[in-house]
């Protein structure tokens, strides 16, 4: 039974080791003899020499399988190298894995030994910081690294072509598509890796480790998805920002079937290299949103977001400057902080200017008396305490007669703010506390989440032992918000991928799933089908954002606190929702053991 | 006017008067034009004059990628052109799809992932209509004001 292992640190919080061109030479060395894995190896090419021709001036390989594990390769008239490989085979297709002895080089293709095509996938370590540089000189923007090597992230280069039989050439090719977009499958390999995978991007991908990081997050990854016909499919991703291991599979949807193989440096910069075969189970499959008849054969190049390396981090000092100094919550009650996410905002709330509220948050969360000015001005204080402050606050109705406001508590280091919902037809109220900073960066925020009761004028008596709590319910779910006018506009697609996370995906302009990340995230429940979610864009920019998601109108109300080069911020988000599918994951998720 | 952009259109003075925005020709849309008892031929030079000033423009507003541009919309109702008694002046509208690019600002994650893939402008496609005022100075026809109407 594989076991669930929880880890002290995400894949986001790991300090890899920044390995040298030696040290990466160094661990691929037992690599030479192919790949090992618990599957029988193929020995559908034993015996055999092929040839294979690539477009656009790709490799040219020669061959020669001498055995089911071994082989030698001759690249472009060069010198025959032997090396170790290892082969899974799935119908007509044989998915071959090898490296080249001596370098940080390796092979990994995909031949159709039925129609003679063939994809190949050139890896390469060492390869990111040249590869970004130039890539950044090209597109003229600073490149997504600072300092250091970067060398322990394989580079892939994917070429199609055939196999030369010395005949006419096919001219059909193995191509990109988006038929596997919206899907997703549980997958069970066979050494026991259980891991969730989600297609929602004709670029990235998202997955979920069950065994390997016990389940709690979704991290994402540049993604290939290559069509061999309806029911067959290449796959590929590179985990880039964190161990830049390379996972290369054949999905074959007729049987669920995986057939794939890992290969990158762990964690400990160990070699993983190994093939497998998985049964899978689909999950679900939403929406997309590419107008009909794109089916992405011509998608545009596969790029990488880093947001870890692209990160700013600022110092102690830098950081108490700006909550102190350069603080400002709804561009300072003119309403600026509109910008942006708040683009369909909707109407604010002005009917408690002149009233007061006593919010009382249990378990160790604050107790809060108000007194409303006006419709963007309050005075607070803490229960109990005779100092009155005031602060600048945004006041919204997600539901009827539910209120959502936001504002930020005392001017210190680190500083806070405070977002309140209250339910006026249940006397039930929940805070989220916003506080700048994690342990792991100044510039980041933390969400402390607390569930209680208020009183204002004409509020009922809350329920003695009911309280808003945490849910489940949201996780699945996929929604596309659009947070001002246009096509895509500012859009993208929220997966809510397990009770502790959820990821982002950013729309190209043909309407296709592009790059995405995710963060941890909160979710509670208000009401029915109107729920409080959190997120943190930990290692990304920091900012946490707060929304009301009311299912009903699919549309939002909440806030974006930030705090960053600019100063820190308190904003309004505003969006409009479509619901865009549902995946069936909640039997994998939760506490297991 | 091919290697002229619209703001160097606008800023010449020479068939245009302080236009706010760009106009378009009813080319390849059936235009009415208001008749007038004064010399007929006169003021269909006018009008002939003026679809000219509009073809210039929307060369110019195609040509400055950073503008709203237009192109000649077909509509149920025709383009209509009216020049005044003394041939000095002329009203006229012209059905039209404007096309309007807006960068992408801000610096949230959206935004910034949204322009590594590529996505730095948001272009939008309306169909209205141009209302434009003509002068002739020198003997030549200039916009005088000029404003897009979404349908």
């Amino acid at each position: 039974m594989p076991k669930r292992t929880y880890r002290p640190l995400q894949m986001h919080r790991i300090p890899y080791t920044d390995l040298t061109e030696a040290q990466v030479l160094q661990a691929l060395r037992p690599g030479v003899n192919g790949p090992w894995g618990l599957a029988r190896t193929s020995s559908a090419l034993a015996g055999k020499t092929i040839r294979i021709v690539t477009d656009e001036g790709g490799p040219q390989l020669e061959y020669r399988f001498r055995t089911d594990r071994e082989l030698e390769l001759i690249e472009r008239g060069g010198k025959a190298v032997k090396v170790g490989y290892g082969a899974l085979e799935d119908r007509e297709l044989v998915l071959v894995s090898h490296l080249i002895p001596g370098t940080a080089r390796g092979y990994s293709l995909v031949l159709d030994l039925a129609s003679g095509l063939a994809t190949v996938f050139e890896l390469t370590f060492n390869g990111y910081a040249a590869a970004e540089t130039a890539a950044a000189a090209e597109a003229k923007r600073e490149p997504q690294f600072k300092n250091g090597r970067r060398n322990r992230e394989v580079q892939r280069k994917v070429w199609f072509g055939y196999i030369d039989q010395g005949r006419s050439p096919p001219t059909a090719r193995h191509g990109w598509t988006n038929r596997l977009e919206g899907k997703g499958i549980a997958w069970t390999q066979d050494n026991d890796v259980e891991i969730l995978e989600f297609y929602l991007s004709v670029t990235y991908s998202n997955i979920i480790e069950l065994t390997r990081f016990g389940g709690e997050m979704t991290v994402c990854a540049p993604s290939d998805y290559i069509r061999v016909n309806d029911h067959q499919f290449i796959y590929s991703r590179i985990e880039c920002e964190f161990t830049g291991t390379f996972t290369l599979q054949v999905i074959d949807l007729f049987d669920m079937t995986q057939r794939g193989v890992r290969l990158g440096l762990t964690e400990k910069d160990e070699l993983e290299y190994y093939l497998y075969t998985g049964k899978g189970v689909v999950t679900g499959q939403t929406a997309t949103f590419e107008v009909f008849g794109n089916n992405s054969e011509t998608r545009g190049p596969r790029r990488v977001y880093r947001p870890l390396e692209t990160f700013e981090v600022m110092t102690d000092a830098e950081v108490k400057d700006h909550v102190l100094n350069h603080a400002h919550a709804f561009g300072d009650g003119k309403g600026s902080g509109a910008a942006g996410m708040g683009g369909y905002k909707s109407e604010r709330v002005m009917q408690f200017a002149g009233r007061k509220l006593a919010v009382r948050m249990e378990g160790g969360g604050p107790s809060i008396d108000y007194e409303f000015v006006d419709g963007g001005k309050l005075k607070w204080r803490y229960a109990g305490d005779a100092n009155w402050r005031e602060a600048w606050y945004e006041m919204y109705e997600p539901d009827e007669e539910l209120y959502f406001f936001a504002h930020l508590l005392d001017a210190e280091f680190p500083r806070s703010c405070a977002m309140v919902a209250f339910d006026m037809k249940n006397g039930l109220s929940t805070l989220v506390k916003g506080t700048t900073g994690t342990p792991f960066r100044n510039n980041e925020t933390t969400p402390h989440y607390y569930f209680g009761t208020f009183r204002t004028d004409g509020s009922p008596t809350p329920p003695t032992y009911l309280r808003h709590g945490w849910t489940d319910e949201m996780v699945g779910e996929c929604v596309t918000w659009n947070y001002q006018p246009g096509n895509p506009g500012l859009t993208s697609m929220h997966f809510y991928a397990t009770p502790s996370t959820y990821s982002w995906i950013i729309f190209q302009p043909d309407g296709s799933g592009g790059m995405q990340w995710s963060s941890p995230g909160w979710y509670s429940k208000l009401r029915d089908g109107v729920y409080i979610m959190a997120w943190v864009e930990e290692a990304c920019n920091g900012t946490l954002g707060v929304i009301c998601f009311n299912q009903r109108l699919m549309h939002d109300a909440g806030f974006g606190y930030h705090v960053g080069r600019n100063g820190l911020s308190l904003s309004v988000i505003g969006a409009r929702a479509r619901h865009a599918g549902k995946y069936d994951i909640k039997r994998y998720l939760g506490i297991k053991v | 006017m091919s290697s002229t952009n619209r703001r160097d259109f606008l800023r010449s003075g020479g068939s245009a008067l302080g236009a706010g925005v760009a106009a378009a020709t009813g080319m390849g849309a059936a235009t009415a034009e208001v008749a007038t008892p004064l010399d007929a031929a006169v003021h269909a030079a006018a009008r002939e004059a003026i679809r000219h000033v509009h073809r210039d423009f929307l060369a110019a507003s195609a040509a400055d990628s950073a503008a709203m541009t237009y192109r000649p919309r077909i509509a149920a109702q025709p383009d209509r052109i009216a020049v005044a008694y003394d041939g000095r002046s002329a009203q006229a509208v012209f059905h039209v799809e404007a096309e309007t690019v807006t960068p992408l600002e801000g610096e949230s994650t959206l935004v910034r992932m949204a322009r590594l893939q590529g996505h730095v402008a948001e272009r939008r496609i309306e169909a209205g209509q141009l209302e434009a005022e003509y002068v002739k100075r020198d003997d030549t026809w200039q916009i005088a004001t000029l404003r897009f109407v979404a349908a």
